[in-house]
């Protein structure tokens, strides 16, 4: 903290009652021509004292805001993508005069990111998705185009961003249920409060996957291992599909766990799960 | 604005008013001449600090930057990204692997991924003929680390 006022000028006063020279300056009066002086000179150090300090704390703030070009403000900038708004001259911020905070939010259209390293060096790999109904989906190609520019005016000089905006990885589930026959019926409904506890868990356990979150089969196991009526859960084949280059190349089996391509997965169908004793 | 003061002023403020004479203000003029210089110091000091903690390796900023310290009226240095071509390779007789060769064009070794660059900073001839020094130290002090530039003329 700054000294304040005060203490400056009492140390002035104390040099000068220290000083054999200044002995005739001893008046007490509080408007002893003197003290006047030195207290103006103490309130201008003492000015200068505070914007110094209020300098350090701006300077601080600004270093601590300052753009790293870590992987992780690359996602951070995804995220504040605005689509339809045109970035200010020079800036990586975008020119949101005269809009509403609603136009705001809803041209913000990328709602997931993952940023990672590429295969070459200097590349970065900016997976992103937006969401249509609730659910996540590509971005479209215009949207997308847009995304591209932003990039190349925000990114680090040098550095390349690849955009992975695809449709999700398509996983295909093959599964044995060893069911107990007290509580699950041969088509996997619960025989007490019907529907189907096993395919519920699943699509529950893809929404808690994060966003370029790895799938590991292990917990896939775990969670339905915990449903009523599960005895054994039995994994024959898991396998993924992505995009390569415009559509779904053949699927690839999964031995213990994956990272989806596109940064999320999508189940085709529940048709390959059967339920035995 | 906080940052701005006026010492002079100041004195003269705090002074009571039948005191305001010429002779004692000219005397608390003279002890805060030093006060007064160190304002201003601080001030520009403190103006140079922002400016240097806005502007970083950011295309836009980097850019911005350069044309405020270079071409402040015309603004027109831009920045590209490198060429990033792969390398072509033919074999030896010896080997028996015989490539056909469609059209290949002769580059500078600058221009390939592995040894190449990754951004070309565009500059108007008559400032890359003055002040390339200048531009390059400025252009280092601001890009990411590990980055390799060169500087074409527009």
């Amino acid at each position: 903290m700054p000294r304040s006022i005060n203490e400056i000028h009492d140390k002035i006063l104390a040099d000068i009652a220290n000083n054999a020279f200044l002995t005739d300056l001893n008046s007490t009066s509080a408007v002893a021509i003197f003290r006047l002086i030195a207290y103006i000179v103490a309130v201008s150090i003492h000015m200068l004292e505070l914007m110094f300090y209020q300098h350090k704390s701006e300077v601080s703030e600004l270093l601590y805001n300052q753009k790293s070009g870590r992987l992780p403000w690359y996602r951070y900038m995804a995220l504040k993508f605005q689509y339809g708004f045109d970035l200010l001259p020079d800036s990586d911020e975008f020119d949101n005069t005269g809009a509403t905070t609603t136009e705001i939010e809803s041209s913000k259209i990328i709602k997931y990111a993952a940023v990672n390293e590429g295969d070459q060096q200097g590349v970065i790999v900016v997976k992103i998705a937006g969401e249509s109904n609730g659910v996540l989906a590509p971005i479209t190609a215009q949207e997308q185009t847009s995304v591209e520019a932003y990039f190349e005016e925000i990114k680090y000089a040098g550095s390349r961003i690849n955009i992975i905006n695809f449709l999700p990885d398509q996983l295909y589930l093959t599964i044995q249920i060893f069911r107990d026959p007290l509580v699950l019926d041969s088509n996997g409904n619960s025989i007490l409060n019907g529907g189907r506890p096993v395919e519920t868990a699943i699509n529950e356990f893809m929404k808690e996957l994060p966003f370029d979150g790895e799938l590991i089969l292990q917990s896939l196991v775990d969670k339905l291992q915990v449903i009523e009526g599960v005895k054994i859960v039995n994994l024959l084949e898991v396998k993924s599909s992505w995009i390569e280059n415009g559509s779904y190349g053949t699927p690839s089996l999964i031995t213990v766990k994956r990272i989806p391509e596109s940064g999320y997965f999508e189940i085709v169908n529940f048709s390959n799960i059967t339920y035995v004793v | 604005m906080w940052y701005k003061l006026d010492v002079y002023r100041l004195g003269l403020l705090l002074l009571p008013v039948n005191l305001r004479k010429q002779k004692l203000f000219a005397y608390i003029k003279a002890l805060l001449l030093p006060v007064n210089d160190l304002y201003d110091l601080w001030a520009n000091n403190r103006s140079d600090n922002i400016y240097k903690l806005k502007h970083n390796g950011q295309v836009c900023y980097l850019r911005k930057s350069l044309n405020d310290e270079f071409d402040t009226t015309l603004r027109r240095i831009y920045i590209g990204n490198g060429n990033k071509y792969t390398r072509q390779y033919i074999y030896t007789r010896a080997e028996q692997k015989p490539k056909f060769l469609g059209k290949v064009y002769l580059r500078s070794r600058t221009d390939y991924a592995d040894t190449g660059l990754d951004f070309i900073v565009y500059v108007p001839t008559n400032i890359v003929d003055t002040r390339l020094y200048e531009l390059e130290a400025w252009i280092d002090s601001y890009k990411e680390g590990v980055k390799r530039y060169k500087i074409e003329k527009i």
